[in-house]
């Protein structure tokens, strides 16, 4: 049988270590395909299953918040994320934030018909983080959405509580 | 030996806080500063390391920044802890909520509020008496495998159709009604 092929979008610092967590705790069982961010140079080596990696332009704003900025840094990531996406043709693709995620699971689902997983960040107890937010109503009952506090099941109500990584 | 650790970021306040307090307090102080641009005068610091353990292990009480990367490294070593927010981030609030949170759960961290208060902490810290820390089973790794391996739900086909179907009845609804006025 042929291995489900999963990408990977990982973001930095913290939404790595948790998300290389469950790709550890995964196994072996599918085939991985990684996206970084073109501006994160630690998440690389961290990688204990192989995969190929792509990077992809980033978007992250974190303060600045001018439209043409946001514009200015959409498109050629788009273009980016459209042509990788093409090459990877994933059935199922993972996140957990941040901002680059965005784009890339709305694409992944619309364009290619890939599956979308996502989960919180497990330092959201109450309130939602940014990417969660604005992701949230894209998944329907085809997709995955998962939470790591049970507190937080209040505002997502279609949501998994999972237990937490840590 | 009191170990601090502020991550890969930066953390100036409580940094610069501990080396005030630094000469008041009996026991050695060793700092990891991170990227931060201030430097201890009054204790040991260093940068970065490729890892903690040696100092977790040698360390009489640890007190760390609220990422919750360092926080449940600390909690594995099952050692009481002094967690500090950090306000600096994207997200100034949510190392609060979550140490809140934490806290709450597991006795060994102690969450300091006020870092201009650091030093009572550390006296509470030496008297504590921690509770072992239950972990939270995480099932997300069966989730997903679960979620893969289930196939495509056909439901989404049928709830499709059953939407087209409720819209034409209502539609035809209004048409026999409107139908049965012109009627009377």
């Amino acid at each position: 049988m042929v291995k489900p092929h999963v990408a990977i979008v990982l973001g930095s610092g913290g939404h790595t270590r948790q998300m290389l967590r469950l790709v550890d705790n995964l196994g072996k069982k599918y085939k991985y395909t990684y996206l970084i961010a073109d501006t994160d140079k630690t998440s690389e080596k961290h990688i204990k299953i192989r995969g190929k990696v792509y990077k992809i332009k980033d978007t992250r704003l974190k303060t600045d918040t001018s439209l043409i900025k946001i514009i200015l840094k959409y498109i050629p990531s788009t273009i980016n994320v459209i042509s990788t996406l093409n090459k990877i043709r994933p059935n199922f693709i993972i996140a957990c934030g941040p901002a680059m995620c965005l784009h890339t699971l709305v694409l992944a689902k619309y364009l290619f018909g890939a599956r979308l997983i996502f989960f919180e960040s497990w330092v959201r107890v109450k309130s939602k983080s940014i990417s969660g937010r604005q992701i949230y109503p894209f998944f329907t009952d085809n997709d995955l959405f998962m939470v790591q506090w049970k507190t937080l099941l209040k505002s997502y109500p279609c949501a998994k509580f999972v237990g937490r990584l840590g | 030996m009191i170990f601090v650790t502020v991550g890969t970021g930066k953390f100036e306040e409580l940094v610069k806080e501990i080396d005030r307090i630094a000469p008041k307090l009996k026991d050695k102080i060793i700092i990891q500063i991170g990227s931060g641009e201030y430097k201890p005068k009054n204790c040991e610091w260093f940068r970065f390391a490729p890892s903690l353990d040696y100092y977790y292990k040698k360390a009489t009480l640890l007190i760390s920044h609220g990422g919750p990367g360092i926080v449940f490294e600390i909690l594995d070593t099952g050692k009481k802890y002094i967690a500090c927010a950090n306000r600096d981030r994207t997200d100034p609030q949510h190392q609060v909520e979550f140490l809140e949170a934490i806290s709450k759960e597991a006795t060994s961290i102690i969450y300091c509020k006020d870092i201009s208060k650091i030093s009572s902490y550390i006296q509470k810290a030496k008297k504590h008496k921690p509770k072992k820390y239950k972990k939270v089973k995480c099932c997300m790794d069966k989730e997903v495998e679960k979620y893969i391996t289930t196939k495509k739900p056909k439901q989404s086909k049928a709830k499709l159709l059953f939407k087209v179907i409720k819209s034409y009845v209502t539609l035809v609804n209004i048409i026999i009604k409107s139908g049965a006025k012109n009627v009377e």
